[in-house]
């Protein structure tokens, strides 16, 4: 591997500052996008479904559910346009005959994807909190447990981009990810349930799912937002999401520099 | 005798698409002198934009050796690509930065500091005149002019080789005239430019030396004067449609 100097290390933070500043018009917009859904789901789980005596346990596994997948909002998006890009605009191109290690212009896409998506998920649960107030268990908080899962998640999606994008042949199929692949993956990521519940039902699929990246998101925002009981353990959880952000990265980068044929 | 600038031994590149081989360039020798234009003609899928691709390192070629002043570029990498600018055929400006960030920060990416490449927007925007468009955005531009932020974006840097994929492709002749002027004056500077392009006229105008690309293969590399003399032509469009008579044919 290329030896990486100061000067490798300018360009990088330069490409992140590029990419920081054409994100910075859209900042507020695509945040009102986000809260809008947060606001959505807070308000049918934290006062129409206990109208409805739905459990309140049931709710806030829901609530933090939708906190944790504030975090995978903008994935489908982000696969959107680096497919757009590999194949259209090709923009990409440019990052890619500069004076740095390939890998280097892959990672500072991560690293600013990764910024963007912190910066838009942290607002989900401050502003679905007033519509939970009555239902949260505040001695169960962990701020710093939600701030590490949330940093996991981030670099999970933020790296998913790359190996998503290095599989799609053509901008035609993108639509395919969301439906084929993210939503299955969110719905049995436990969105709604603990994977413990989900063990006592279907244990054979509840096995399988422990390959599926969401599981330990939402699992982890559970643990920081509503206690450990019944959830798998924190550290697996962010564990597994820095290992799963790694194979996204290095196999991404692979498929994707053999896909636009890189030096 | 002087020392190419860049030097292209037994080049080739293979696609591999659908289980099927495509051999885009065949055996390609070349050598740039310092300071020259140096025009790639061919017909569509002759090799042209592959090997200027090869050249700007964007793909790496299949066989073959591309030397840097003596050096394999494959040795030293940054170095190369430092000194070399590329202006694709497909603008790819950033169409959420305005035209001014999109050309400092393509000096930014090169190594420069912020007060140098502030610099280079200020003087590339007087030389090419850009100073009207600087605070649009790329998709509100004609193709004429997002062509020549192109040409501003790919020397940004200062870079001492050129290469131009089809710079004036679609644009209008008034345009293409302008940009003539623009590249000449680069020469001028000492650039060594790489134009690639399939208007016979532009490379008659501005190449010292052309090379005729057909299906992957060099057929020749001469100056265009000489070309017409020895072949009793009168001009580089008639040399050309000779030489790849067999394919205008099919």
């Amino acid at each position: 591997m290329q030896h990486v100097t100061k000067n490798h290390w300018y360009i990088f933070f330069q490409l992140i500052k590029a990419e920081l500043k054409a994100y910075k018009p859209m900042a507020l917009s695509e945040t009102i996008d986000l809260l809008v859904w947060v606001a959505v789901l807070t308000v049918i789980n934290g006062l129409v479904l206990p109208a409805l005596h739905v459990p309140r346990e049931f709710l806030l596994i829901s609530f933090s559910g939708t906190v944790a997948s504030a975090v995978s909002f903008k994935s489908y998006p982000n696969i959107a346009n680096l497919v757009a890009d590999v194949h259209g605009d090709q923009t990409i191109k440019q990052r890619l005959i500069l004076p740095i290690p390939p890998w280097m212009g892959f990672f500072a896409m991560v690293v600013s994807t990764f910024l963007i998506t912190l910066w838009t998920a942290l607002w989900a649960f401050p502003l679905g909190l007033p519509f939970m107030w009555q239902l949260m268990d505040f001695s169960g908080i962990s701020l710093w447990r939600f701030l590490v899962i949330m940093l996991a998640s981030a670099w999970f999606f933020s790296a998913l981009p790359l190996l998503m994008t290095s599989f799609i042949p053509s901008p035609r199929l993108v639509g395919r990810v969301w439906l084929r692949f993210l939503f299955p993956l969110w719905f049995f990521g436990g969105f709604s349930f603990t994977w413990e519940k989900f063990y006592e039902a279907i244990p054979w699929l509840a096995i399988i799912d422990l390959m599926n990246p969401y599981l330990y998101m939402m699992e982890g925002a559970r643990v920081a937002l509503l206690g450990p009981p019944g959830n798998l353990p924190f550290w697996l959880d962010v564990s597994m999401l820095l290992v799963l952000s790694i194979i996204c990265f290095v196999f991404g980068v692979k498929r994707l520099r053999k896909q636009i044929d890189a030096v | 005798m002087v020392e190419p600038v860049l030097e292209v031994s037994n080049l080739s590149k293979k696609f591999y698409q659908q289980k099927k081989t495509i051999t885009a360039l065949k055996n390609i020798n070349l050598s740039l002198r310092e300071g020259e234009v140096f025009g790639l003609l061919g017909t569509n899928g002759a090799g042209k934009t592959t090997l200027s691709s090869i050249l700007a390192t964007l793909h790496p070629p299949t066989e073959g050796e591309v030397k840097y002043c003596g050096t394999s570029i494959y040795d030293d990498l940054d170095n190369y690509r430092r000194a070399v600018g590329f202006c694709p055929q497909r603008p790819n400006l950033n169409n959420y930065l305005n035209l001014r960030d999109n050309l400092y920060f393509a000096g930014l990416f090169y190594g420069l500091s912020s007060d140098e490449a502030k610099d280079q927007v200020n003087l590339l925007a007087d030389e090419l005149e850009l100073h009207e468009y600087l605070d649009h955005v790329p998709q509100s531009l004609s193709g004429g002019w997002r062509q020549r932020f192109m040409l501003a974006r790919s020397i940004v840097h200062s870079p001492k080789i050129l290469i131009l994929d089809e710079p004036t492709v679609a644009l209008d002749p008034q345009v293409r005239h302008r940009l003539w002027e623009k590249i000449r004056g680069l020469k001028a500077k000492g650039l060594t430019i790489i134009l690639t392009t399939h208007y016979l006229e532009e490379a008659e105008v501005l190449a010292d030396r052309v090379c005729i690309l057909h299906r992957g293969a060099i057929k020749l590399i001469d100056k265009p004067a000489n070309l017409k003399n020895d072949f009793k032509l009168k001009t580089l469009e008639e040399v050309f449609l000779q030489l790849t008579e067999e394919e205008v044919a099919i």
